[in-house]
């Protein structure tokens, strides 16, 4: 019955602040080390490794790898900005239609509770990838909507396929989080005169909402990089980008590792500082040091 | 019934029922044979004549279920996807085992080498991981004659898939296992010392039976995971179930059936693992432990 307990957080007392950032300075470069940089020196070594490797193949009188590398990050980076843009919009869609899915499934009518049920389990036991190729296969390119015509972009069916993907797994969190909640508290909330879904939206889910937010936080890492998907049926993100680059620098098989490599700094990079940021939060969040891991 | 017709030369095999006839070894499974031949042949017309009746008068058309070399294909492709599945589950398996007991070894080189590997495979897409694989790697590996007269890479495409799949699981499963074996109990592990096993046979049989029990829901989950992203290789020309369906659907000019038929095969394929992967996790729970 004692699930982690929701701590609120308080702003720390200017003794305490002080103390904390002496103990953080002493254990800055400490901690540097060992959580953001050691993994990040690993793959700029291997980044270099490649480059210089590369650039011992190349032949002579050509732009050297480093520079073409340079020459290529404007374009990988916008790139870049469409996989973030897909991901936080499927995040967006995914999640709130997630939540509703999920809810659906504890529905006391039964079709509702079928139907949620079905439709979660289509969606969670499919690869995103198979989603992707029925949806841009299936849904039209152009539709009309009230007499206006409407182009779906083949970002927005990517982005519709990731979102169905996301929206299956919240489901499926939150299905979770409602159930593993004590069943003392809907007995509590009837006892007060709470309807079901009084309960439900005023008791129960505020109460597990915030503890969905780490998890959710750290899907939408794995939703972002789920994005390179999209480059398999023609959206210009950053993997197509890369693809694209390296057919115009046709015939320098050199480049393939390094620009490859680059990619997955871009996605290493974003990841690895989210992921830190989402444990953070989730020990700030959950008054546990373990981050209310079982 | 290679064995029957080999041993029938010796002997004389037969199984004799009292006031029956003599019906040889080799018969009874033949006749057995023939009817299931029979019904299995009449149940693939019907079918046939169900999705050509459907094609010709509803314009769906699924060839897969009439056209013999499309059926051809398409159960190639599904028999591909299991086959990768099968290798990369058992290799992700070794690969994130490995690196826990790497891991647990506590050598600081080796530790340092261990968390980059695991870290690079974990927070990088997998389809870019692939790509890198296939194409970063590949193109370094030495070729080998391909026996047309040119060389080829002396892995292809199945195999370099295989490596980057592997990785990209085994690094789920490294984190899975270590977690499990720092969730066993030291005094466990101390206990199984003081009553004489030596280090390897505390991990053998008391550390790890205890620690795949405690991490046995996420680490199915996972290898379910694996199974659907498998058909990521297609990406790299894998002739894989996704792979497969593409190239009926551009022949026949049904991509949209095929697609249909793609979702409707994946979703019932992992709709099944998943239930069975409940069931063992149900069977395979520890007293005690939450669901």
């Amino acid at each position: 019955m004692s699930g982690p307990r929701l701590v609120p957080w308080m702003p720390p007392s200017p003794r305490a602040f002080a103390a904390g950032l002496h103990a953080a300075e002493l254990r800055l470069g400490q901690w540097i080390w060992g959580l953001g940089a050691r993994p990040l020196a690993w793959l700029a070594l291997a980044f270099a490794l490649a480059c210089g490797s590369a650039q011992a193949q190349s032949e002579p009188g050509q732009a050297s790898i480093a520079a073409t590398m340079l020459k290529y990050l404007p374009a990988l980076l916008d790139g870049f900005a469409m996989n973030i843009l897909i991901g936080v919009l499927a995040t967006l869609i995914g999640t709130v239609t997630g939540l509703l899915l999920g809810i659906g499934q504890l529905s006391l009518f039964g079709p509702v509770r079928g139907v949620s049920f079905l439709a979660t389990q289509l969606f969670r036991n499919t690869p995103t990838m198979v989603l992707l190729f029925y949806i841009t296969t299936l849904v039209p390119t152009q539709a009309t909507l009230f007499d206006l015509e409407i182009t779906i972009w083949g970002w927005l069916k990517a982005t519709l396929a990731i979102s169905l993907s996301t929206m299956s797994n919240t489901a499926e969190v939150v299905r979770g989080t409602v159930q593993t909640t004590p069943q003392g508290q809907w007995d509590g909330a009837y006892a007060l005169g709470f309807s079901r879904g009084q309960a439900l939206w005023r008791v129960i889910l505020p109460q597990g909402l915030p503890l969905m937010i780490p998890p959710l936080l750290g899907y939408f890492i794995v939703i972002v990089m789920a994005t390179t998907l999209a480059s398999v049926v023609g959206v210009a993100e950053v993997l197509a980008t890369a693809r694209f680059a390296l057919s115009i620098e046709e015939g320098r098989d050199e480049l393939l590792a390094p620009m490859y490599l680059m990619v997955l700094l871009l996605f290493f990079l974003s990841s690895y500082a989210m992921t830190q940021a989402v444990a953070l939060l989730q020990r700030r969040l959950i008054g546990r040091k373990d981050g209310g891991a079982p | 019934m290679v064995t029957g017709s080999a041993r029938s030369q010796g002997e004389p095999a037969g199984v004799q029922l009292r006031g029956a006839p003599v019906l040889g070894r080799a018969e009874l499974p033949e006749t057995a044979g023939r009817v299931m031949e029979a019904w299995l042949g009449a149940l693939t017309e019907s079918v046939a004549s169900g999705f050509k009746w459907l094609n010709a008068n509803h314009g769906y058309n699924v060839t897969v279920f009439y056209d013999a070399y499309d059926w051809q294909r398409f159960v190639d492709g599904l028999w591909v996807t299991t086959w990768l599945s099968l290798v990369c589950i058992v290799a992700s398996l070794v690969i994130g085992l490995m690196g826990a007991l790497i891991d647990r070894a506590n050598l600081s080189l080796a530790t340092a080498v261990n968390d980059g590997f695991f870290s690079f495979f974990r927070y990088t897409p997998p389809l870019v991981q692939i790509y890198f694989v296939y194409f970063g790697i590949g193109y370094l590996l030495p070729t080998v004659e391909d026996g047309f007269g040119g060389r080829e890479p002396i892995l292809g495409g199945l195999a370099l898939a295989i490596v980057a799949l592997s990785c990209y699981a085994g690094a789920s499963n490294f984190v899975i296992f270590r977690a499990a074996m720092a969730a066993v109990p030291r005094a466990v592990a101390e206990g199984a010392l003081a009553l004489g096993y030596g280090e390897a046979a505390t991990y053998r049989h008391v550390v790890l039976p205890l620690a795949l029990r405690l991490c046995l829901a996420p680490l199915l989950n996972n290898l379910v995971n694996l199974v659907k992203a498998t058909a990521m290789a297609f990406a790299v020309a894998v002739p894989e179930v996704v792979y497969m369906t593409n190239q009926i659907g551009a022949d026949a000019g049904n991509r949209a059936e095929m697609m249909t038929l793609l979702l409707v095969t994946y979703c019932l394929v992992v709709s099944v693992l998943a239930f069975g992967v409940g069931k063992v996790e149900d069977a395979m729970r520890l007293p005690g432990q939450a669901a």
